[in-house]
């Protein structure tokens, strides 16, 4: 090698490679060192699962009732089951989950049912009432609350209003026997809840069949894991997850039924209706019930009844799906 | 000084010649503006001649839009690097039922009419390529949400096809698109819950704007 002044070709394609090797070999390590820098495990969170409160000599019970007025509706309804002093407490955060996927007025629980049910909330006297969701992949939640006038409710009863999809608080909470979910990514702001309350929409859906309380809590889920859910196998994903983030209250908005096809668009009929209950899966058989009467099939019960995500979230708890086991409370008022 | 002798000259003439053509065809570059552009966008090689490639744009949607704007790089084309582009991974784009119709802030944000104002009906950047492999509907099933996110009817509709699933011939229900309709927002691409994704958004039937000088 000379030493002279001038560097020679060679000694300038050496230094070229050795810098070129040297600087793969720093970036290299670098990766490593991120990669083992990532905690691999997450802290995962375990929740207690209220029992159904409302209950009679052991039945699930629901509350049937038909009206105009929905706010007087809405009330009886609540009120036939027994209150809600036996399931809200002074010091509980109760989260509303309204089913705000989409941003056509068809496709979601409508406002005037949201204020209804707030209205009986409040009556409660819960230390913090909130509304959250987490719209459809694709969707933004934000835009659906103001298309669809949910915006308006929330700023009327003054309740603070959660996009789900802008928070960064995840959380991993444990299944009860979940069969392929042994933990379900979440929100922090869903997790810290006292009382659950589903105020789903009756719809038709392409996969779920019906989507009404058990599949509406899939809007409690980030983009990621509800694509988890569709990988994994849908409706025991639906019954997984509702093991450990079971409605306390289920309030089904049927006073516009979405038919035929669904979630997005189908053929609306009004039926004036408002079902209650503590019972997810006892609730989301008889609305399925009354869907498929509505749209005139033959034996709309046997229909209900073989709802995949209805009979495994039934073998794993969540509800019952056994007509001998659930007390029908139906009322009319004009 | 460095005199070259006509012989090295010629070598490294020809070296740079294979050099080249191995680059081509290794990287395979794609075709030039092979991308979906934003809404309002004036025919592309009017676009490439009056966008400035100052990313206002792309920095309006992120914090008016939906966030679906980056800019192009290498692999699309030497040509386009710096314009923007509608990436539905990161985001479908709100310029039709969503946030951004009636306002356009990529549109209001372009200071040299690359974008220019346009109705809503004029709206559609592209449409969308199913990959059946990759989709989850047709694999096994559970999985539509395609169909569940489309806002528009009929761009997306539920077709029933045979499928062989564990050596047995049964029918399947997947998702078909109708690229007259569809006016490519990409939030079924986005939405797609498989890996890879089974939707592509492509430029493919766009809409246009025609300057009219």
């Amino acid at each position: 090698m000379s030493s002279s002044q001038r560097m020679s070709r060679r000694d300038f394609i050496k230094l070229l490679v050795g810098g070129t090797a040297a600087v793969i070999g720093v970036g290299v390590m670098w990766h490593l060192l991120e990669r083992s820098r990532k905690p691999t495990e997450v802290e995962v969170l375990e929740r207690e699962v209220k029992k159904n409160v409302f209950v009679e000599e052991g039945k699930s019970l629901i509350s049937v009732v038909r009206g105009k007025n929905v706010k007087r509706v809405v009330k009886e309804a609540i009120e036939l089951l027994g209150g809600l002093d036996k399931l809200i407490e002074s010091g509980d955060v109760v989260l509303l989950k309204p089913n705000v996927g989409f941003s056509n007025v068809d496709a979601v629980t409508t406002p005037e049912t949201l204020a209804a049910v707030i209205e009986v909330v409040k009556e409660a006297r819960p230390k913090k009432i909130v509304i959250a969701e987490s719209a459809v992949r694709g969707r933004d939640t934000t835009f659906n609350f103001k298309a669809t006038g949910i915006v308006e409710v929330a700023e009327k009863y003054d309740i603070e209003l959660i996009d789900l999809k802008k928070s960064k608080n995840l959380v991993k909470v444990k299944t009860r026997g979940g069969k392929l979910l042994d933990k379900v990514s979440t929100y922090k702001e869903v997790y810290d809840a006292d009382v659950i309350i589903s105020i789903p929409k009756l719809k038709r859906h392409v996969e779920a069949t019906t989507t009404i309380s058990l599949k509406n809590m899939m809007g409690i889920l980030p983009d990621s894991e509800k694509g988890t859910f569709h990988n994994l196998g849908l409706h025991q994903c639906i019954a997984d997850l509702n093991t450990v983030f079971k409605p306390d209250l289920c309030i089904v908005d049927a006073t516009q039924v979405m038919t035929v096809s669904g979630p997005g668009r189908g053929k609306m009929v009004r039926a004036d209706t408002i079902l209650a209950s503590g019972d997810p899966v006892a609730v989301d058989l008889i609305a399925s019930k009354i869907l498929f009467e509505i749209e005139g099939l033959d034996n709309p019960l046997e229909r209900a009844l073989k709802i995949p995500h209805l009979r495994r979230a039934a073998e794993l708890g969540v509800g019952v799906i056994d007509v001998d086991k659930i007390k029908l409370i139906e009322r009319e008022i004009s | 000084m460095i005199r070259l002798t006509r012989r090295d000259f010629i070598k490294i003439a020809l070296a740079s010649l294979v050099a080249g053509a191995l680059a081509k065809f290794t990287f395979k570059l794609p075709k030039e503006s092979g991308v979906v552009r934003p809404p309002g966008a004036v025919i592309e090689e009017e676009f490439l001649k009056r966008c400035i490639r100052c990313g206002k744009c792309i920095s309006a949607c992120s914090t008016s839009g939906s966030g679906t704007l980056e800019e192009c790089g290498y692999l699309d084309g030497f040509s386009l690097v710096g314009t923007p582009k509608v990436n539905p991974v990161r985001a479908p784009c709100e310029a039709l039922f969503g946030k951004c119709e009636g306002v356009l802030p990529c549109v209001k944000a372009c200071p040299t009419n690359a974008l220019v104002w346009v109705e809503p009906h004029q709206i559609k950047l592209g449409s969308v390529k199913w990959i059946r492999e990759n989709c989850i509907a047709f694999k096994k099933g559970g999985c539509l949400v395609c169909y569940e996110t489309c806002p528009l009817d009929g761009a997306i509709s539920v077709k029933e096809v045979t499928a062989e699933r564990r050596g047995k011939v049964v029918v399947v229900r997947v998702p078909e698109f109708n690229s007259e309709i569809c006016i490519g927002c990409g939030r079924c691409v986005n939405a797609c819950p498989a890996t890879p994704k089974a939707l592509v958004l492509t430029p493919k039937g766009a809409k246009r704007v025609i300057p009219r000088e």
